[in-house]
């Protein structure tokens, strides 16, 4: 139409992708549960590939992970990034609607401890034209003061008076302005309850089913901000609505061979890709995990599981080695790739049971710069973990492997 | 359009409109007699910028009473008519194939006068004229925006396409009642649930829903509307069949097709023969006589001082700036021209003006930013930058505005 893109004002943002750009997140899309979650991860996917182009033209760092926002759009809303040399935390919302009345922001990222957001993005979609339009922007404490929430879809809604329609000022504030406190009150979950690994399973079970087109939804807040606060609770939860429940089971897959999963993921099975050599016979003082006793030392030919991951631009083999089958006792080991690179001071290895609780011993960090970090643990068959690594790596879900 | 010169008329008069053309000012006995005492009472006349403020200040200082607060939102209602007036005018010539007239742009802006003047902020001694200005030109500009898609969108593509507000506002001006709206809600959001777009393109011009979408729709709402009856306090909403529900979301679609700007409720209007009275209760009330404002208020006469300083200060950065820096400001400040219409003129691509625009004004904003904190010894927070921004836009329209030659007279 002839004049639809000129009447834009100073503030506002408006950014194009092409035709090709669409379609690729369509087809990507579609790998989603049902109806409803292929269409919200095709708006969020159209917003994602505006934004980062334009974060990189105006000089603003940033980080993202698109693994696991896949896994978050099967479950809620919004597009949450790390930007700038603070890494304030942007959620981008993207909706569809033509007017700027109001805008909603999921509860989610208003109330949950674990996902509390710096500055909130009020994202226009236009998927037949292939744009986007950023339309105004506010901080979680306004949306809290100015806004609304509607118990019935656990949304906040902020009207346009109350948000900042000047979007140069974000990167601004997120430059030079210090981090507005978070608003606390009667709504906000403070502390949610530690979900036992039973709990878990049970609501796993129970909205996995995607028939249930709203989870979030279906339980009271704060249980559901709970399991969501958990990477890798959210990642089951979505694999299991997609139908494909992965139990990322390293026992099976050392007996059996890697799944096509595990494959995809990056992991290879085999001996320890050399030059990185196994610790000597007498390491520094093994970390005395709960129930270890002594362990025999594997030998550099026996298989293991281990995958590649990018720590601070460099490479890193994760390694899983079978120390005894009697005994499940296993080793978790990070090496760099490089033989003559080192892990730098100040890296930890952690290692947190199921619903990511810490245990006596459950870290190895490195005081110097080491060839290896490593911990033996003590386990139970079917028993879950997730590994941790501090600086996490690229695209770090905390996922959980089973034993 | 004879522009006013008088403070007089300039706080009491109003425009009007045959067909497109404006006819005489008209004015409103009631704004006279209090536009008129209050110039009785001040030792001194002050500019229209002082009334201005004056006003504003009176609105803020009288949300407890709301008639009273009413005149002081009318007189400023009256002196943004020429502010109004100039930004349908320059929309309305600078595109063609309009399906809007002069008259209808500033209805449409007029009617939303609320929100401009609850999106003003008196800090620096801003000009109220010159912001009005540049926030009737935006919404006027907005609202075409989404006329023009909404026309182009079918029923059922615009249904998704609208925030629940603006779905609420449409029905209320349709003059629906709120049990009935809360019905026409519920549908609407069971529709928006079950009928997801399956293309990646097309979503304008989305078809009616199959049956299948219709039964999971009218099934949604029966669950809903009884969860709805058990919360305390709500009265029991109807049942509906699938084709009542789809004459609601027809009729929705049509509210919302038609909705315009929300239609002025003239609750607190005063009856006639009780405007004296409103103007004796000033007296009583918290309201200030322009001379007490004056004098209590030395934050104005320092923030008269920071805009000059302000003003000085940026007079300087506009210099420093580059010819062709200076010149988009010019094009897009003073001519009032769009980004797409710059980009034409320069014949570059409209991304290339708005990344220019952007880079441009965020640098000022920066600067501007860092010189207030030091100047004001406040901290560089969010709201200093959000004050720093529009107080930077208002300086710019008002600077370009008094440096070009006069506004074009209509007729």
């Amino acid at each position: 139409m002839a004049f639809t893109t000129s009447l834009l004002d100073s503030g506002q943002i408006y950014l194009s992708l092409t035709a090709q750009q669409r379609d690729a997140v369509w087809q990507r899309s579609q790998a989603f549960a049902t109806p409803q979650s292929r269409w919200q991860a095709y708006l969020h996917g159209l917003t994602l590939e505006a934004i980062l182009p334009w974060l990189q033209e105006e000089g603003l760092a940033v980080q993202c992970n698109p693994k696991a926002l896949n896994y978050q759009w099967e479950l809620f809303d919004g597009l949450g990034l790390q930007v700038g040399p603070e890494r304030r935390r942007w959620v981008l919302l993207p909706g569809e609607q033509l007017d700027l009345e109001e805008w909603t922001v999921p509860q989610e990222w208003m109330d949950s401890p674990a996902l509390l957001a710096d500055y909130l993005v009020a994202v226009q979609v236009d998927p037949d034209g292939a744009a986007v339009r950023l339309v105004g922007f506010s901080t979680q404490a306004r949306v809290k003061a100015q806004g609304r929430l509607d118990h019935s879809d656990r949304t906040y809604s902020l009207p346009q008076s109350a948000w900042i329609s000047d979007l140069a000022l974000l990167g601004l504030a997120t430059t030079l302005a210090p981090a507005e406190a978070p608003c606390i009150d009667n709504n906000s979950v403070l502390e949610p309850p530690i979900l036992s690994v039973e709990a878990a399973n049970n609501l796993i079970a129970r909205l996995g089913d995607p028939a249930c087109l709203q989870p979030r939804l279906e339980i009271p807040f704060a249980r559901w901000s709970a399991l969501i606060a958990h990477g890798g609770w959210q990642q089951r939860l979505a694999e299991q609505r997609r139908n494909q429940p992965h139990p990322r089971s390293l026992v099976d897959w050392l007996r059996s061979g890697l799944s096509s999963l595990g494959l995809e993921e990056g992991w290879s099975l085999g001996a320890m890709p050399s030059p990185s050599p196994m610790p000597s016979p007498i390491p520094s003082p093994v970390p005395a995990l709960a129930g270890v006793r002594s362990l025999a030392t594997p030998t550099a030919q026996a298989p293991g599981l281990y995958r590649a991951l990018t720590i601070a631009g460099q490479s890193y083999w994760l390694s899983f080695h079978e120390l005894d089958p009697a005994t499940h006792a296993w080793r978790v080991s990070l090496a760099p790739v490089d033989a003559a690179g080192k892990i730098p001071a100040g890296f930890v290895l952690r290692v947190l049971s199921e619903n990511l609780q810490d245990f006596e011993g459950n870290e190895d960090r490195a005081e110097t710069p080491q060839n290896l970090l490593y911990l033996d643990l003590q386990l139970v068959p079917g028993e879950g973990i997730v590994w941790e690594i501090t600086p996490h790596p690229e695209g770090y879900i905390p996922e959980i492997l089973r034993f | 359009m004879q522009p006013r010169r008088d403070l007089l008329t300039q706080f009491s008069t109003f425009l009007q409109f045959e067909g497109d053309r404006p006819r005489p000012w008209l004015s409103d006995p009631r704004l006279r007699r209090s536009m008129e005492q209050r110039l009785a009472e001040a030792r001194s006349q002050g500019d229209a910028n002082f009334w201005a403020l004056f006003w504003h200040q009176q609105w803020l200082r009288l949300q407890t009473q709301p008639p009273v607060q009413r005149l002081a939102q009318d007189h400023l209602m009256a002196y943004a008519q020429d502010g109004c007036y100039w930004a349908a005018y320059q929309t309305v010539t600078r595109f063609n194939n309009l399906p809007y007239g002069l008259s209808d742009c500033f209805q449409l802006a007029i009617a939303q006068f609320q929100k401009i003047l609850r999106g003003f902020d008196a800090s620096y001694g801003a000009d109220f004229s010159s912001y009005a200005n540049a926030a009737f030109g935006s919404l006027i500009r907005e609202t075409l925006r989404q006329q023009n898609e909404i026309d182009i969108c079918s029923d059922w593509g615009l249904l998704r396409k609208l925030s629940k507000k603006r779905l609420t506002e449409a029905l209320q001006a349709q003059g629906l009642g709120d049990a009935t709206i809360a019905t026409y809600i519920l549908a609407w959001q069971g529709f928006k649930q079950y009928y997801v777009p399956t293309q990646a393109t097309g979503t304008r011009q989305l078809s009616r829903p199959d049956a299948d979408t219709w039964a999971a729709i009218a099934g949604d709402y029966a669950t809903e509307s009884r969860a709805h009856r058990d919360r305390p306090g709500a009265a029991p909403l109807p049942s509906a069949s699938p084709l009542e529900l789809e004459t609601w979301l027809l009729s929705a679609a049509r509210a919302a097709r038609t909705y315009l700007y929300p239609t002025q409720v003239s609750v607190n209007a005063p009856v006639a023969g009780q405007e004296t009275e409103l103007i004796d209760s000033l007296v009583e009330t918290d309201a200030l006589s322009p001379l007490e404002y004056w004098v209590a208020e030395e934050d104005n006469r320092e923030r008269y001082q920071q805009r000059q300083q302000l003003g000085d200060w940026l007079a300087t950065l506009l210099q420093d700036q580059d010819e062709a820096a200076r010149q988009l400001l010019e094009l897009y400040y003073r001519d009032g021209l769009t980004q797409q219409a710059i980009a034409q003129q320069l014949q570059v691509q409209q991304y290339t003006i708005s990344r220019r625009l952007t880079r441009l004004r965020k640098g000022m904003v920066e600067k501007l930013a860092q010189w207030s904190a030091q100047t004001l010894h406040t901290p560089l927070s969010l709201d200093l930058l959000n004050l720093v921004s529009s107080v930077l836009d208002e300086w710019l329209h008002h600077h370009y505005r008094s440096a070009s030659p006069g506004e074009p007279t209509h007729e």
